[in-house]
């Protein structure tokens, strides 16, 4: 097997977490600093006071910074994004990861811009928590009515949350109304309970671990799954975005190496975050790359044997050597 | 500005408290009870009760009146007037004469006051044709955009590819805009924010608060950022014997985060700043709540239909969060000021009060609506039923009337902004504010935009919104103390009250309304202590 080369951009990634009050961010983010994931989670909430993590894993307090004995570190924004990325971005070990949470009234989109221009970042995706008892009320309402839908309409993952508080019946007709008006975003459904961040964040994914421990483990949650497809065929570009946007309802996730038949003899990164795609070509070229992709379905969406055509039918139609 | 006693030609003064208004001859039994000493110095001069503004921000003004100002429109301050300065040639011009006065060659230059449609496209080119080896920072009029130049860009020790992949910077121009600015104010902080020229900015916002006439302020939103570094250096400058003026304080009602069901911590918190107390700095009950966006930026929140260009304003904080925080100041007994600048804003604001008279009802609350920008005048009546109050950035009207009426609301939303004849038509006591540094801080010539409407390109919009002479002299004294619950201390000259004037060269009710901005300030009396300009 070949060795794992680095990666061409080594940044941070970070993943925006948004929606509106009550959608459950702070829920999220307490389970992902007290969760067992074995990752350096750099989290920025607003307010520090709701953050509430078992006394015994908290390591040291500083006042803006709570730094927990798993690694993980959560700092509170407090007005000055630039400064908490900052200060995030210079400890020491760098963060794995950095989760970024979006205040209630906050266009996500603008704070992604913070971490996709910040020294040392990168943008992973933006996730939008949607609370199914409020969502449809408040996409209605008169004042926060068009902060709430510009929210949904920035996701690249909308999260459906509270589905354990309110009926099947109405958890599923919220989860298809979403679905209606955002046709191109994967629309994760879990109760508080079952949000799995291995799914949010795609941990397991990050193309270094990718190629070197495969196959990836299974994600926990019983709504996604995760197949892996191999080649070192070269691709049409354009067929292969098209694929991967016809999926972008289902597809949580995908990430991995190919060869463009464009250019041939670079290897390029495919990262995928629900209707984020973002295609980085390898500037160093030394070294061979082992080719593939892993993805993350929602479960039901597709078989094995179903996502193999798929990808021939990327295939470029001009054979180049595998070698090469 | 008393209607029981409209003038007078005496003011007997002890201690800094009113003794008695009237004449001479009305004041024999004073005068006889108790050694005294006539002072004629005031003979040929107009006394008005001392100018109130109660919503600037001296902290914020602190970090910007340190920059050079290069502005479309006139700025007057103590020790420069900012001329106007309008076309591109005239802006890189003013510019170059700015650089070429500066000694030290590594000194940043910051210059304020920039807008493109009076000074047209300026590029880190532009600028680099000023300096290539000078920092130059050319920072926007409405705060949210700068422009440097290659130096300033090393000197800001930022990092070209950084800079090249981010969205809202654009390392062709040097912009930097939005999130992008707060990348290049990480790179200016340590030099905005250094403690000497923090200092020496509150030195100046001193100077600029007498030598508007004022001699009591509203700061509507402590701390700037934080009260603990903020508060010892306004000890150190204001609260001096030579400051000829008081700050009344007006907390934050939402310090960092803070959300649903904790807003009695806050509540704590701004109940516990009243131990700082000091002679001139004094927290009462007043506390700041925000809904919309900034004026100047464009975000303030708007009904429909909304903006020319169909995009959206902006929440500073969630409703829930407002009407939150409202209700438990509301049921403490606070007096409780919202900056709303659009009409949503404002609807957003009343919605809150209706509730909250519904469900506990006061009187005398002084619930203000602050800036006005955008409103209804369905508005204006729902705002005299709930007993609320108006305190107006006028100057919008002045500065951005066509600016706006052209490029943003179109005509009739524009023309009228800060509807304040519809305001006083409903008896609603209202209070004109600067916002300083949003407008000049200047009572004369808020009050000067309030009566002639008159906006930047001399049309005068909305005439029938204008107020008369009486009722802006009023915003700028007893109902603007009214808008700070101190009426009862200052604003009008009686018996019982602070000595506190403001002195004229001539008399603002038999002045044209077109030259009011113009009448000469002799200087003030804080509290029985003559302070000549």
């Amino acid at each position: 097997m070949a060795p794992a080369n680095q990666l061409p951009l080594k940044r941070v990634p970070v993943t925006v977490v948004g929606g509106y009050l009550g959608a459950g961010k702070t829920t999220l983010i307490n389970r992902l600093l007290a969760d067992d994931h074995g990752l350096r989670i750099a989290v920025l909430v607003n307010d520090f006071g709701e953050i509430n993590v078992d006394e015994n894993l908290i390591a040291d307090h500083d006042g803006q910074t709570l730094a927990l004995t798993n690694g993980c570190v959560c700092c509170s924004i407090a007005d000055d994004l630039g400064g908490a990325l900052a200060t995030i971005s210079s400890r020491a070990p760098r963060a794995d990861h950095i989760v970024l949470e979006a205040s209630g009234v906050a266009d996500p989109g603008r704070i992604a811009n913070y971490a996709y221009g910040q020294p040392g970042l990168a943008l992973d995706g933006v996730v939008i928590l949607a609370d199914c008892e409020t969502v449809e009320t408040r996409a209605g309402d008169r004042f926060v009515g068009p902060t709430v839908r510009r929210q949904l309409s920035t996701a690249d993952i909308l999260l459906l949350t509270k589905t354990d508080l309110v009926g099947a019946a109405h958890a599923d007709r919220t989860a298809d109304r979403l679905r209606r008006d955002h046709p191109n975003t994967p629309v994760i459904r879990g109760g508080d309970a079952a949000i799995r961040w291995d799914a949010v964040l795609g941990v397991g994914m990050r193309p270094n671990a990718f190629l070197d421990a495969l196959p990836l483990k299974e994600p926990h949650n019983h709504q996604f799954a995760t197949t892996t497809w191999w080649g070192d065929d070269t691709l049409n570009r354009d067929l292969f975005i098209a694929l991967l946007r016809s999926w972008s309802s289902t597809l949580l996730r995908c990430k991995g190496w190919v060869r463009f038949e464009d250019t041939p003899e670079t290897s390029t990164l495919v990262q995928m975050v629900g209707s984020r795609v973002e295609l980085i070509r390898d500037n160093d070229s030394s070294g061979e790359r082992l080719h593939g992709l892993s993805f993350i379905f929602l479960r039901e969406a597709l078989s094995a044997t179903a996502l193999s055509n798929a990808m021939s039918g990327c295939r470029s139609s001009e054979l180049v050597d595998s070698t090469l | 500005m008393n209607p029981s006693m409209p003038e007078a030609t005496a003011v007997a003064v002890r201690d800094g408290m009113i003794v008695e208004t009237g004449t001479i001859e009305t004041m024999q039994p004073w005068l006889e009870a108790h050694s005294h000493r006539i002072d004629e110095r005031f003979s040929n001069h107009v006394i008005m009760p001392g100018f109130i503004d109660p919503h600037l921000h001296p902290t914020l003004a602190a970090v910007l009146l340190p920059c050079h100002f290069i502005t479309a429109l006139e700025w007057k301050l103590p020790d420069r007037v900012s001329r106007p300065v309008q076309g591109h040639n005239a802006y890189l011009d003013r510019l170059t004469e700015i650089e070429q006065s500066l000694g030290d060659p590594r000194e940043p230059l910051v210059t304020w006051g920039f807008h493109k449609i009076w000074h047209g496209e300026v590029d880190r080119q532009t600028l680099n044709g000023v300096s290539k080896t000078r920092p130059i920072i050319v920072w926007q009029r409405s705060f949210h955009e700068i422009i440097a130049n290659d130096a300033a860009i090393d000197w800001m020790k930022l990092n070209r590819d950084d800079l090249g992949r981010h969205p809202q910077i654009e390392l062709s121009t040097g912009r930097f805009f939005e999130t992008g600015l707060s990348v290049a104010l990480e790179g200016m902080k340590d030099y905005l924010y250094a403690s000497a020229r923090f200092r020496d900015g509150l030195e100046q916002v001193k100077r600029v608060v007498h030598f508007g006439g004022h001699t009591t302020i509203g700061d509507m939103a402590v701390p700037l950022v934080d009260l603990e570094r903020e508060w010892p250096q306004l000890l150190d400058v204001i609260e001096r014997e030579d400051t000829p003026f008081r700050v009344q304080m007006i907390p934050r009602a939402l310090a960092r985060g803070g959300s649903i069901g904790r807003e009695s911590e806050q509540l704590a918190r701004v109940g516990g700043l009243i131990d700082r107390n000091t002679h001139r700095l004094q927290f009462q009950n007043g506390v700041k709540l925000f809904t919309d966006g900034g004026f100047y930026a464009e975000l303030m929140q708007l009904q429909e239909p909304g903006f020319i260009d169909g995009h959206h304003g902006e929440w500073l904080t969630p409703p829930e969060i407002v009407e939150g925080l409202a209700r438990e100041f509301w049921n403490a007994g606070y007096r409780i000021h919202v900056h709303c600048t659009g009409d949503l804003g404002v609807e957003l604001a009343l919605e809150i009060l209706e509730k909250l008279q519904f469900e506990r009802p006061r009187f005398n609350h002084r619930f203000t609506i602050e800036h006005f920008g955008v409103s209804t005048p369905e508005q204006v009546r729902r705002i005299a039923d709930l007993g609320a109050l108006v305190s107006a950035n006028i100057y919008y009207l002045h500065e951005l009337g066509d600016a706006y009426w052209k490029h943003s609301i179109g005509f009739e939303r524009a023309s009228q902004m800060a509807r304040l004849g519809t305001v006083a038509q409903y008896g609603i006591p209202t209070a004109l504010h600067s916002d300083f540094i949003m407008a000049p801080a200047q009572p004369l010539n808020s009050a000067w935009v309030a009566v002639n409407r008159i906006s930047e390109s001399g049309a005068v919009l909305a005439p029938d919104e204008r107020l008369t002479i009486d009722q802006a002299m009023r915003a700028i004294t007893i109902d603007a103390a009214y808008v700070l619950g101190m009426e009862h201390e200052i604003g009008s000259i009686r018996a019982g009250k602070k000595a506190d004037f403001t002195v004229l060269e001539s008399d603002p009710y038999e002045t044209a309304p077109e030259a009011l901005r113009d009448i000469p300030i002799w200087g003030t009396v804080f509290e029985g202590q003559p302070a000549p300009l």
